[in-house]
């Protein structure tokens, strides 16, 4: 597996180190600061009395059975780089603070997801409750989307059409939305015409 | 990979990271992403403005040639609810309750709590119709929604049964800027000091009674307040009666604010008579009065360069007066004993 971008932090030598265990039996180390980010490691923490440094260096390894070694690879790459950010329970956190090195690492590390990858990665995230790798998923899966039609999305996402036409049709009439929103876009179709002419006629 | 497989919550995270037209097309890809759309936790799309109307219409019997039968005493009501963005209005709920089906229909607060669930209101919130009635559980059905990006409120011929305590909790809930009430019919005393200390950020205020409207607990104090933080445009209809008197009129007038301003007070009960002789002596503004049916009207305006017209401008060119060069002008009408019992 890639160790992905440039500059990727790791643990140390002096780190207390979490065992944890893919759903394919191999084991993965992830320093005590990066497990931090994840509230179902906390959660097991709490409960198996992980609470200090000599418990967490002779505990068993933890079984992640809904997590692949793929995953669970890139999960741990994403918490270390994160070991100096706030813990799992601060809320949208990365909203205010703003690293633009690590914001460029996070961009950069998306961008080697294909999309099956991503996929594992966001469900693998939801179980392990890492706020901040699920938000980062949930955008790259949102701009996949965004600004397509509504056959490119179906394609992209390979999405069937379950729909007969005529529920396709009367879920596009009875929804206000498709109207209102096809003026807007209408609208925004016009001034961006308005707004080349003059540049096309200078 | 089939993106539409992620559990429920997954999903709904993507598509608030969306922008609101692709949460339209969403609907529209498969019955599953239309169902999280459409779930109680959905990103709720955001209209400019959510419109409820509702008349009251007579049934009538069909004219046969020009024979035209009696009115027939049953009514329809009719309701709808409408969205506007970006001045495009689209109606999203019509009912038209027959006698068949009227018991069956939810009534206007359960409407309206039904069609917030799907929207968020950006910024005004109009109620239209005699057959709107805003009581406690219209006012409830609005407060279990984000109205805080509410900046205009406005009522068109409805009844306003709300009391003040319940119409403060409304303006507690939103920020008005705006505030309308259009040939409305007040109930309730529900205009008060305590509800205008609540709206800070107000610009712009218009009342107007299908009958007579008394606010006595509307007084000098929201008078004082405006003279620190005055809205451009007061408009009190000549019904509506407040509690506004002669002497905080002039320690307002006194006090009040360089800013461009426009109120009408509507009608003021003073008996005190010496008040309106001081209003007179106000330096700076110039005054006019003229009477009305069982009234005086008193206006005062001061230019915008700082001077006030000479008052035969005023008998002479009331008419043409050009109301954008004015920079403040108080006007009111004043009932007093002394003046009806004279006429």
């Amino acid at each position: 597996m890639a160790d992905g971008p440039s500059g990727a932090k790791k643990c140390r030598d002096d780190d207390v180190l979490f065992r944890v265990k893919s759903k394919e039996d191999r084991e993965y180390t992830l320093s005590k600061k990066a497990a931090q980010l994840s509230g179902t490691i906390h959660h097991y923490s709490e409960n198996y009395g992980l609470d200090n440094d000599e418990a967490i260096m002779k505990m068993e390894p933890m079984s992640l059975l809904e997590v692949s070694s793929e995953s669970l690879h890139h999960i741990i790459r994403w918490c270390e780089q994160h070991r100096n950010c706030p813990i799992w329970e601060e809320e949208k956190w990365w909203q205010n603070e703003r690293d633009a090195e690590l914001t460029k690492w996070e961009d950069e590390f998306m961008a080697e997801m294909t999309s099956e990858t991503l996929y594992n990665l966001f469900l693998a995230a939801n179980f392990l409750d890492i706020k901040c790798l699920l938000d980062k998923c949930a955008q790259s899966v949102a701009d996949m989307i965004k600004g397509k039609s509504v056959d490119e999305i179906r394609e992209i996402w390979m999405l069937e059409n379950d729909f007969t036409p005529e529920e396709e049709e009367k879920i596009k009439n009875e929804n206000p939305w498709e109207a209102i929103l096809r003026y807007q876009e209408q609208l925004e179709k016009e001034k961006e015409e308005q707004a080349s002419q003059p540049a096309a006629s200078s | 990979m089939e993106f539409s497989n992620l559990p429920h919550d997954i999903l709904l995270e993507v598509f608030k990271m969306c922008p609101q037209s692709d949460r339209v097309k969403g609907r529209r890809l498969s019955k599953r992403l239309n169902q999280v759309l459409t779930s109680r936790g959905a990103p709720k799309l955001v209209a400019d403005v959510f419109k409820v109307s509702a008349v009251e219409i007579e049934d009538r019997c069909v004219p046969i040639g020009r024979l035209n039968f009696h009115k027939s005493s049953k009514t329809r009501r009719i309701v709808s609810i409408s969205l506007k963005r970006h001045q495009r209005n689209e109606r999203v709920f019509e009912a038209t309750p027959t006698t068949s089906n009227a018991s069956k229909m939810p009534k206007i607060p359960e409407i309206v709590q039904q069609q917030l669930e799907q929207v968020k209101i950006g910024s005004a919130l109009s109620f239209d119709g005699a057959a709107v009635h805003c009581n406690t559980q219209l006012l409830h059905s609005l407060l279990n929604n984000d109205l805080r990006s509410v900046s205009s409120l406005s009522f068109t011929m409805c009844h306003i049964e709300w009391t003040d305590a319940e119409f403060s909790q409304l303006v507690a809930h939103t920020s008005p800027v705006d505030l309308v009430f259009d040939f409305c019919h007040f109930h309730a005393d529900f205009l008060t000091d305590k509800v205008f200390t609540q709206m800070p950020r107000l610009q712009s205020l218009s009342v107007q009674a299908r009958s007579w409207a008394r606010f006595p607990a509307l007084t000098d104090e929201t008078l004082q307040g405006w003279a620190t933080n005055c809205p451009k445009s007061i408009r009190l209809s000549n019904q509506v009666i407040s509690g506004f008197t002669l002497e905080g009129i002039r320690q307002f007038v006194q006090n009040a604010p360089e800013s461009n301003f426009e109120l009408d007070l509507g009608l003021i009960v003073d008996t005190a008579a010496e008040s309106l002789g001081k209003i007179l002596m106000i330096p700076k503004f110039s005054v006019t009065i003229s009477d009305e049916y069982l009234s005086r009207r008193v206006v005062l305006t001061k230019m915008a360069n700082g001077s006030s017209l000479p008052n035969f401008v005023h008998n002479f060119s009331s008419g043409f007066q050009d109301r954008q060069k004015f920079a403040q002008k108080i006007s009111f009408s004043v009932y007093t004993p002394q003046i009806s019992s004279a006429q």
